[in-house]
């Protein structure tokens, strides 16, 4: 089998399993760079990924709840900050709503 | 509307006007029927850059080829900007890259013209600054689509303080929470220093920033606190999931601290002194 250039062999395919990393943690090591996954809390246990394309897994707690902190000022203009999940909540309630809900609102 | 701020919150206002004389329309049919006289403003901005290009072409000795060909290029981009065909509009992207394409032909000698061609062009209307170019842009989306444009610039994101490009690295201690519009449109890859100089009210608001974080973490300490209580009022303290429990409350009021003295260093490292934080990094 050839893959980008590589020639793997039956001799070296060993499973990933054994070396004590679950298959999509190693995956995901590999595509961000990096040593260390942090893996959701308690029964969460899917490695948790960013929305602004950043590998969240060098990412502390502390930033991941601070972007789902709502109205926080930004860092350099000032402005009134959403997370997207309200974002998307106020998107949906303007997009179902007709002219007279948009002027009540 | 606390979310909304300058071209976006005259959107809203218009949209809400247009709303008052058809109430029964949603934010897309809006958008349909204010697009008309936003598109002839927007085409009047688009015709004002390419007379200016066309001055800076005027302006320098070139060869006959080459004019013919700046020419050309104008002819065309007149008759894009007045299509009245829906399916093919003017596209700002589009239209920079087929120019970028266009003049890296050898036939275009002179670079210092095709510089400040280029630079020129880019100054073509967008719709993250431009009312206009939004509606204009916006009116054929769905209102899914709309709405969530329209409360795009206040999506809060990370942002690398010290940028991925002079290697700064995806670490709490570099990142900052910052609106979209800062962090895609504003910022991009500026260095502190500049970014500083040209928006001189950036330090305020990275203090105003750094004190919102640090009365969140004191919250935090608040709630811990009576939440630990409880679990020791309750003898959980020998609990096997105790900690895990902990762990679950989210980060302690020290991550919050911590994180807003290095995030102060860093900003003051990359301002290269032009940033006074010492009473965050004291703290």
């Amino acid at each position: 089998m050839k893959i980008l250039g590589l020639q793997i062999t039956n001799n070296n395919y060993k499973p990933m399993k054994s070396e004590g990393i679950s298959r999509n943690a190693r995956l995901l090591t590999s595509s961000a760079g990096c040593d260390t996954v942090s893996f959701g809390r308690q029964n969460n246990m899917q490695p948790k990924v960013s929305g602004v394309g950043l590998p969240a897994v060098q990412l502390h707690n502390d930033l991941r709840e601070l972007k789902n902190i709502r109205n926080l000022p930004c860092v350099y203009c000032g402005q009134i900050m959403l997370p997207i999940a309200d974002r998307n909540k106020i998107a949906a309630e303007i997009a179902s709503s007709k002219g007279e809900d948009l002027i009540a609102n | 509307m606390k979310y909304l701020r300058g071209v976006k919150q005259n959107i809203a206002h218009s949209v809400i006007w247009a709303a008052k004389k058809n109430p029964d329309d949603n934010i897309a049919e809006l958008l349909k029927k204010l697009a008309p006289r936003y598109k002839a403003e927007l085409e009047a901005d688009q015709l004002a850059i390419l007379r200016k290009i066309e001055r800076v072409i005027d302006k320098y000795p070139l060869s006959p080829e080459e004019k013919t060909a700046y020419q050309y290029i104008l002819y065309d981009t007149n008759q894009w900007i007045n299509n009245e065909n829906d399916a093919e509009p003017f596209k700002r992207k589009e239209f920079l890259y087929q120019l970028q394409k266009v003049l890296d032909l050898p036939l275009f000698k002179n670079r210092q013209v095709v510089k400040k061609v280029l630079k020129k062009a880019d100054k073509m209307p967008q719709s993250f600054e431009s009312e206009n170019a939004f509606i204009v842009k916006y009116h054929r989306r769905s209102p899914r689509e709309i709405s969530e444009q329209l409360f795009y610039d206040a999506l809060s994101t990370i942002e690398h303080i010290k940028t991925r490009e002079s290697g700064g690295k995806t670490e709490s201690k570099n990142l900052a929470i910052a609106c979209a519009r800062c962090n895609n449109y504003v910022r991009n890859n500026t260095p502190m220093p500049k970014f500083i100089k040209d928006h001189p009210e950036v330090p305020d608001n990275i203090r105003k920033n750094l004190d919102a974080v640090w009365l969140i973490g004191q919250r935090v300490r608040t709630i811990r606190s009576s939440q630990v209580q409880n679990l020791n009022m309750q003898n959980q303290t020998n609990n096997p999931s105790y900690q895990r429990y902990l762990s679950a409350l989210g980060a302690s009021h020290k991550a919050y601290e911590n994180y807003v003295r290095a995030v102060a260093q860093t900003f003051v490292n990359e301002s290269g002194g032009a940033l006074d934080l010492s009473e965050y990094i004291k703290k």
